[in-house]
């Protein structure tokens, strides 16, 4: 089958998605009001809430959701075939994924920009708010974890890529200085970044440089605690900023060059129920988190997005809006893997290394333009390494300060921001030498799904305690929750524990198995005080006074 | 280019008011971060400044009175926003942006 009639697909389900659905429920459900104030309007302080254009914080929204995730997960899940990844990712957004990133923003926008923390505390329990933080814990230590993986072996596993990575490191730090220090004007600066990166890239082709799987792991650690304990202009923004060119330039020539080239899809459409990672369900919609329904856009949508907004009307546009585009980038991936491979068996031996099958797909995509293989090879590699690497940037950063909140007031030194850090590398370094990354991708999908079906806990009960039609929320509730306990389940009685007593990589299956049956305790616990919540708000027991926002005049 | 006192960009920005909505978008995709890193040590600053001056409020001792008294009537207004801010409960959520 021609690869342009995936994009028929995608039409579809935006279309019918973001202006038919979505626009029924912001109407219809949510019953928005223009003249609302906001909490950006209420306590506008200039920096947290601060009302802003719904244009700039689309562009906002989506470069805080879109990192690698969207594109490893689908490529990864290609193993069972790419219609059921492309029928996940359709309908998953179209059910779940826009109406849970929309809805986060929703609830934290009428509960005076509170936050989940706060959220989970108000409408659940007290502890939910410590469930929570212990379980967010976890899901940064997994998603640590694979991306550290991805990093290290595409980079150890390609020679092309360490001295165009080293350039983008020290370009972030000479573009932090430039603009903070020196005040070098922003444009003069971005194009020293861009030109420094691209010839870099061109570079690395020339001058191969190979390093082992483990040095490049700890230099990955080491880049890790600079990005925690460094100011964040210093080094994470300039990061941010300077390489996302490389990111957004692989984007667009990836999309030209599938519509130039529109090759078939070599990859079979479907291979079987069950593969070696697991069964379709629930694995399959563990493997593909980002790009159908991720959790972590519900932790930007309810922390910072929300205190943005000007409007109750721009809520659709920024957040549904870029979840729409994030799957976008997801059914970009899928369509330049699965054109890539001669077959299946080439498809399969690269599958441990993402980064290989994304070089080998958007690579030879953008080869349909004319540039060099060697060349776009590189620079589809150093894109997801640096999709990447923007991941570990934040990860040990909220690793440090979830380790004070959790264990500060009982051992005073874990509010120490060294110590902290350094727990969390050492941990994660144990993790990735010894546990198997394609279980551990499965278990960060499990994490984020599992988040998400918090998320859309607390909408139900958001929308039970207002007497609206909770019935949007709670199914697709009742789906990510037994999903993703049955998928985490699954893999820490029938993968990780029994790969662990056979002896395969012991110590790091085991513990990824321990870290499995945390989560699905902590679901649980949540689900019952859920449940007893709903059971309250139901009964109408706690008719609680409503939030300032909803009291305040238009 | 110069029309008529203004920049030809506004021109085109009238007549087709998706080169705005690129420029917007592209503001916040690239440096929405950048700018918000700017107002908050801008703040961090703005608190420092506020602490000195209402400190005494809150059990600070006062450090230079004179200054005081001449700078607090033009700050009396800050002090409601300042207050809400700084005693509004943080959790780990709030640091998602930091």
């Amino acid at each position: 089958m021609n690869s342009l009639w995936v994009l028929l697909w995608w039409v579809i389900i935006v279309v019918v998605g973001y202006w038919v659905y979505a626009r029924w429920a912001a109407k219809r459900v949510f019953e928005v009001d223009a003249g609302r104030a906001t909490p950006a309007k209420m306590y506008m302080d200039g920096v947290d809430f601060m009302p802003a254009n719904k244009n700039v914080l689309f562009g906002f929204q989506l470069n805080s959701i879109a990192g690698a995730a969207p594109i490893i997960g689908p490529i990864v899940a290609l193993q069972w075939g790419w219609v059921p990844a492309l029928l996940w990712l359709g309908l998953g957004v179209f059910f779940i994924g826009w109406l849970h990133d929309y809805s986060s923003a929703m609830i934290s926008i009428r509960n005076d920009g509170d936050t989940f923390g706060a959220l989970g505390y108000k409408l659940i329990s007290p502890r939910a708010r410590k469930i929570l933080l212990t379980f967010i814990y976890f899901y940064l230590l997994l998603i640590a974890t694979a991306f550290g993986h991805i990093i290290t072996k595409g980079v150890s596993g390609d020679a092309a890529l360490p001295f165009p990575l080293l350039v983008v490191i020290a370009v972030a730090f000479l573009v932090g200085h430039m603009i903070y220090k020196a005040k070098v004007n922003i444009v003069t600066t971005t194009i020293i970044a861009i030109v420094a990166i691209f010839v870099a890239i061109w570079l690395g082709t020339v001058w191969n440089m190979k390093f082992s799987y483990t040095t490049i792991l700890i230099c990955v650690l080491i880049f890790g605690y600079f990005s925690s304990i460094l100011p964040v202009w210093r080094f994470i923004q300039p990061y941010n900023y300077s390489s996302v060119y490389v990111v957004y330039f692989g984007i667009i020539a990836g999309v030209i060059g599938i519509i130039i080239g529109h090759k078939p899809m070599t990859l079979p459409a479907f291979t079987s129920w069950s593969i070696g990672m697991g069964p379709l369900w629930p694995i399959l919609f563990l493997t593909i988190a980002c790009g159908s329904i991720s959790g972590w856009h519900s932790l930007v949508s309810s922390t910072a997005t929300s205190r943005q907004l000007e409007n109750e009307l721009d809520i659709r546009p920024v957040t549904a809006g870029a979840m729409f585009a994030e799957f976008t980038i997801a059914i970009i991936a899928v369509i330049v893997v699965a054109t890539a491979f001669a077959d299946k068996a080439a498809y399969i031996a690269k599958v441990g290394n993402p980064v290989g099958l994304f070089v080998g797909g958007l690579g030879g995509a953008i080869t349909s333009l004319g540039l060099p293989a060697a060349y776009t090879g590189a620079l589809a590699g150093m894109m997801i390494i640096i999709l990447a690497l923007t991941v570990i940037n934040l990860v040990f950063r909220f690793m440090k300060v979830a380790t004070a909140e959790l264990l500060g007031d009982t051992w005073s030194v874990a509010k120490n921001p060294h110590v902290a850090t350094i727990v969390a590398l050492i941990i994660t370094f144990v993790l990735v030498k010894t546990g198997t990354w394609l279980y551990v991708w499965v278990l960060f999908g499990g994490a984020n799904q599992l988040m998400a079906a918090f998320a859309l806990l607390l909408i139900t009960l958001f929308l039970v305690q207002k007497a609206k039609n909770y019935k949007i929320a709670i199914y697709p509730m009742f789906f990510m929750y037994a999903t993703t306990v049955c998928g985490l389940f699954y893999m820490a009685f029938f993968k990780l524990i029994p790969a662990g007593f056979a002896g395969k990589k012991v110590f790091g299956n085991l513990f990824a198995a321990a870290i499995a049956i945390l989560l699905i305790i902590l679901a649980i616990i949540l689900a019952y005080d859920g449940w007893k919540a709903f059971k309250k708000y139901k009964s109408g027991e706690a008719a609680e006074a409503p939030a300032e926002a909803e009291k305040a005049p238009a | 280019m110069i029309l008529g006192g203004y920049p030809l960009i506004f021109f085109w920005q009238m007549k087709y008011p998706w080169i705005q909505i690129i420029k917007d978008y592209a503001k916040g995709f690239f440096l929405y971060d950048l700018i918000g890193g700017v107002y908050k040590e801008k703040r961090c600053l703005d608190d420092l400044f506020m602490v000195g001056l209402c400190g005494k409020l809150i059990g600070f001792p006062g450090l230079f009175n004179y200054y005081h008294l001449r700078l607090f009537p033009y700050y009396v207004k800050r002090l409601g926003p300042w207050k809400r801010r700084v005693l509004r409960e943080r959790d780990f959520f709030d640091h998602i942006r930091d």
